[in-house]
């Protein structure tokens, strides 16, 4: 409760408050039977004696501010708590492609006992240990090699995460059609309040040309929807790095990882790219990733309205009662 | 003298068949009064007594019935002298009612009952003994109403019961017993001062003190209903009668033995106050018995 707490409570029906001006009988009438008695000088100070009337009144006060609330109907009214967390709405895209098997040596992994783990099950581990320690976040996975596969929606479901990652334990195919599964993100923040913030988390491990009619579309989304985009990109020893221009001839159809990623540059969102040269890289960019996007959510929680007429009907009978044994323990004749 | 441990078996005190009582309050002076009639009670006056007084001429008090033979032939001056007695005295008496508004407390005993059992008995006593008795009732002023001056009448017991029986209940305060003292004259008087005492001890120092040129009888009438028959438990809330206190009280065991000593002390207390001022009080709790007042007169003076 704080300062406002007045006027979170509310009346259904106020005009019932004018029956509190009832508050003031217990000082006045006490309702017990009065044993003239000829010297009350005489009679001993019994401090018992002086706290159970003054416990009698208090009591007859409570019942009658218990009933009349009981009437009027107290409440709490709803109430929008304002609260600040610190999650993100962080929807990862994570490549499936066939080059996913590979290790970051580029070797093919065909047997599951082999030393090295392949590329796709490290970013597997990685994103686990991320979203395990993004308690507060809402995160969904969509996966894509040629097309995109809507895995789970944005949520808090730990288990739901974890199995969605499990599910993509099936070997990787077909190639990296990134532009597909970016819009499948996009798309999915389509029409939706802007809560928190969003971020597209693209893991892949290889780049594709997006031609430039979808460029400028996926540009217009990312516009719509301010969302932040991170790539992490898992680079094999044989890759090309993203961030050396290759050698003159080569175009985005031949090295389209730093093509992509100049056009990410181009989409005037905050974008932050990563490459992940080995499983120790991929966390750190991870972590990165997390760091960066830690920043305060600002959102209203609604508090439903709290009846509190039960609570007042409850106080009242309970005060009444113990009146009631107090009146039962009245004598009625002085002789013992 | 307490009267709770001297009164006796609960027994109606026998009445004759006009219905007054038989057993008289013997009640003994131990002063001398000035008054001129004849009574029982030994007086200042010469006159037919029983008491010698001394000798005097036989021209001054010529009744040769009385001629002392040997003192006349014992006086060097020939001179024929006389026994002379004192003249025994009657004493007016009279009963102070309280008649404040604590007196109207209807416990176990109604209290103007007992003030009229009390002046019923006071009544035929005198009149046997052949003294007047005067009946006052106060409470803030003299009750004119009450008032009855002193005669010595078979009647007057009866007359006293009609007119407390006939007589609005006790109500107001105490305060104006102290004016009871200009209202029974200045001739020194037994007076029966019958009170709760449910006042302050100035008040009762001042009571005593307007009263002090007679010989004053505090007699307390107190009801078992206030301090000893109390409810065992329970809630209770009392008012006072003369002033507008109220109290709730949790009757219980301990808070019973705590009232019954707080009459104790004040049992104590009013005992040290009146005995400073010439009688101790003479307790009623019960029913009223002649004997015991009696027996109050013949004991002497305990100084405790």
């Amino acid at each position: 409760m704080n300062a406002d707490a007045f006027n979170a409570i509310g009346f259904d029906s106020p005009m019932v408050l004018w029956i509190l001006s009832l508050l003031l009988v217990p000082f006045f009438l006490h309702g017990q039977r009065l044993f003239d008695y000829p010297a009350i000088i005489l009679l001993p100070v019994d401090c018992t004696s002086r706290w159970i009337e003054r416990t009698l009144k208090l009591l007859g006060i409570i019942m009658i501010l218990g009933l009349v609330m009981g009437m009027a109907g107290l409440h709490l009214k709803q109430s929008e708590i304002e609260r600040i967390g610190h999650g993100a709405h962080i929807m990862m895209v994570l490549d499936r492609s066939a080059s996913m098997n590979d290790d970051f040596a580029g070797r093919y992994i065909s047997k599951p006992a082999d030393q090295s783990l392949s590329k796709s099950a490290v970013a597997r581990d990685v994103i686990a240990q991320f979203i395990e320690s993004r308690k507060q976040d809402l995160v969904g996975l969509i996966t894509f090699s040629t097309s995109p596969v809507f895995v789970v929606p944005l949520t808090h479901d730990q288990e739901a995460l974890k199995s969605a990652l499990a599910s993509a334990d099936v070997k990787g195919m077909g190639f990296t059609a990134v532009a597909r599964g970016l819009g499948m993100a996009l798309d999915y923040f389509k029409g939706k309040p802007v809560t928190g913030a969003r971020l597209i988390l693209l893991v892949s491990d290889g780049g594709a040309h997006i031609d430039s009619q979808t460029q400028d579309q996926i540009r217009t989304w990312f516009a719509r929807e301010h969302a932040a985009l991170a790539w992490i990109y898992i680079r094999g020893v044989n890759s090309p790095s993203i961030f050396i221009k290759p050698e003159d001839g080569d175009d985005s159809a031949s090295a389209p990882e730093y093509f992509l990623h100049e056009y990410f540059k181009t989409l005037n969102v905050p974008y932050q790219a990563y490459e992940a040269e080995n499983p120790t890289a991929l966390k750190a960019a991870m972590e990165d990733v997390g760091r960066m996007h830690n920043l305060p959510s600002h959102y209203f929680e609604k508090q439903p309205r709290r009846d509190l007429a039960g609570w007042g009907y409850a106080i009242a009978l309970m005060a009444l009662g113990l009146l009631i044994t107090a009146k039962r323990m009245e004598i009625n004749t002085w002789h013992a | 003298m307490t009267a709770g441990s001297l009164v006796g078996p609960d027994q109606m005190v026998e009445r004759d068949k006009l219905g007054r009582a038989n057993e008289l309050i013997h009640y003994r002076l131990d002063w001398r009064t000035s008054g001129v009639r004849p009574g029982a009670h030994v007086g200042r006056m010469a006159g037919n007594g029983a008491i010698f007084r001394g000798h005097g001429l036989l021209i001054d008090h010529p009744d040769p019935r009385r001629v002392d033979l040997r003192a006349t032939a014992r006086d060097p001056y020939r001179r024929m002298l006389v026994k002379i007695f004192q003249q025994n005295a009657a004493i007016p008496v009279w009963v102070i009612a309280d008649w404040s508004a604590s007196m109207g407390f209807r416990g176990n005993i109604n209290k103007a009952a007992q003030i009229a059992e009390i002046s019923d008995q006071l009544a035929w006593s005198t009149w046997r003994m052949g003294d007047r008795l005067g009946f006052v009732a106060c409470n803030e002023r003299v009750n004119r109403d009450l008032f009855v001056p002193p005669r010595c009448s078979r009647r007057l017991g009866m007359e006293i019961r009609q007119r407390i029986a006939s007589a609005p209940p006790p109500s107001g305060s105490a305060e104006g017993l102290n004016l009871a003292a200009n209202a029974i004259g200045r001739e020194r008087a037994l007076v029966f001062l019958i009170s709760d005492f449910h006042f302050s001890v100035a008040s009762l120092k001042t009571i005593l003190q307007s009263l002090s040129h007679h010989d004053v009888v505090p007699v307390v009438l107190w009801d078992q209903a206030e301090f000893a028959d109390l409810p065992d438990w329970g809630l209770g809330r009392v008012r006072d009668s003369e002033g507008s206190q109220e109290q709730l009280l949790w009757f219980r065991p301990s808070l019973k033995r705590d009232i019954a000593a707080s009459y104790e002390r004040r049992r104590q207390e009013l005992r040290s106050v009146c005995q400073n001022f010439g009688r101790a009080p003479f307790f009623v709790t019960g029913r009223f018995h002649a004997s015991a007042m009696t027996r109050y007169f013949l004991e002497p003076l305990r100084c405790d």
